[in-house]
């Protein structure tokens, strides 16, 4: 399968790669193929790359490595489109923001995506949670280095 | 665009198996009960918006990280990590 994309212009990858989004993702509802590969040396980092759409790409990890208690419901609309039977198999990712100054990293924590692996299907999630914005800080500002940081940036 | 009054406890029908019902009204708030088939996504219009928006934020201003800014974000991330 070659995929034609913006940032890596045209890469390959077998077919057993695609992750089918049957509803798209919020705002591009027709990006119904992606691929994931890595973005990084370190495994912990994801680009989630559209198939149709070239120039739509994010960087994605997973969700508890930014936020350790992060808690989404995964409701039987989304177990249908996933067909996900067990809500602890799927796999929940968030995207990141990563800015020329890496430390100003933000997360997405009402949309995350949730993917199926065994199904490989995925959709992205809007969430109603007070307490997660589109933009979370997963640096705290003054204590980079130090517990959770759940509300900062709040 | 369709505009209609209902009370509290009244209920709209929109084709034959969705139904909005007003549950209470306080002030300026009201709160409404949806019910409607599992195929029917639902959501408050600002959240869909804020993600939308960002979505598309991410699609033309997020270039490829250098490769040691991620290391340095993955080790970071690490040490954040609790446990």
């Amino acid at each position: 399968m070659k995929i034609a994309t913006t940032r890596f212009g045209e890469i390959e990858l077998p077919d057993e790669s695609l992750i089918t989004f049957p509803e798209g993702i919020v705002g591009f509802p027709h990006a119904t193929g992606f691929v994931i590969f890595d973005c990084g040396d370190d495994g912990i980092f994801k680009w989630l790359q559209s198939v149709n759409v070239p120039e739509l790409a994010f960087v994605i990890c997973e969700a508890t490595l930014i936020v350790p208690h992060y808690q989404i419901a995964i409701g039987r609309k989304e177990q249908d489109v996933l067909q996900l039977e067990n809500t602890e198999n799927a796999a929940v990712c968030l995207i990141l923001t990563i800015p020329q100054d890496p430390t100003e990293m933000t997360a997405n924590l009402v949309g995350p995506i949730v993917m199926n692996a065994e199904s490989r299907l995925g959709m992205q999630l809007v969430l109603v949670n007070p307490e997660y914005d589109t933009r979370h800080r997963v640096f705290a500002i003054a204590d980079p280095s130090e517990g959770e940081d759940q509300h900062a940036g709040a | 665009m369709l505009v209609l009054s209902r009370r509290k406890d009244e209920v709209i029908m929109i084709g034959d198996d969705i139904e909005i019902s007003i549950v209470d009204i306080k002030g300026d708030t009201v709160r409404i009960g949806i019910d409607a088939p599992r195929s029917v996504t639902v959501h408050r219009k600002e959240i869909y918006e804020a993600i939308r928006a960002e979505n598309l934020a991410h699609m033309q201003n997020q270039a490829v990280p250098d490769k040691a800014a991620l290391g340095n974000l993955a080790g970071m991330l690490k040490k954040k990590k609790p446990e």
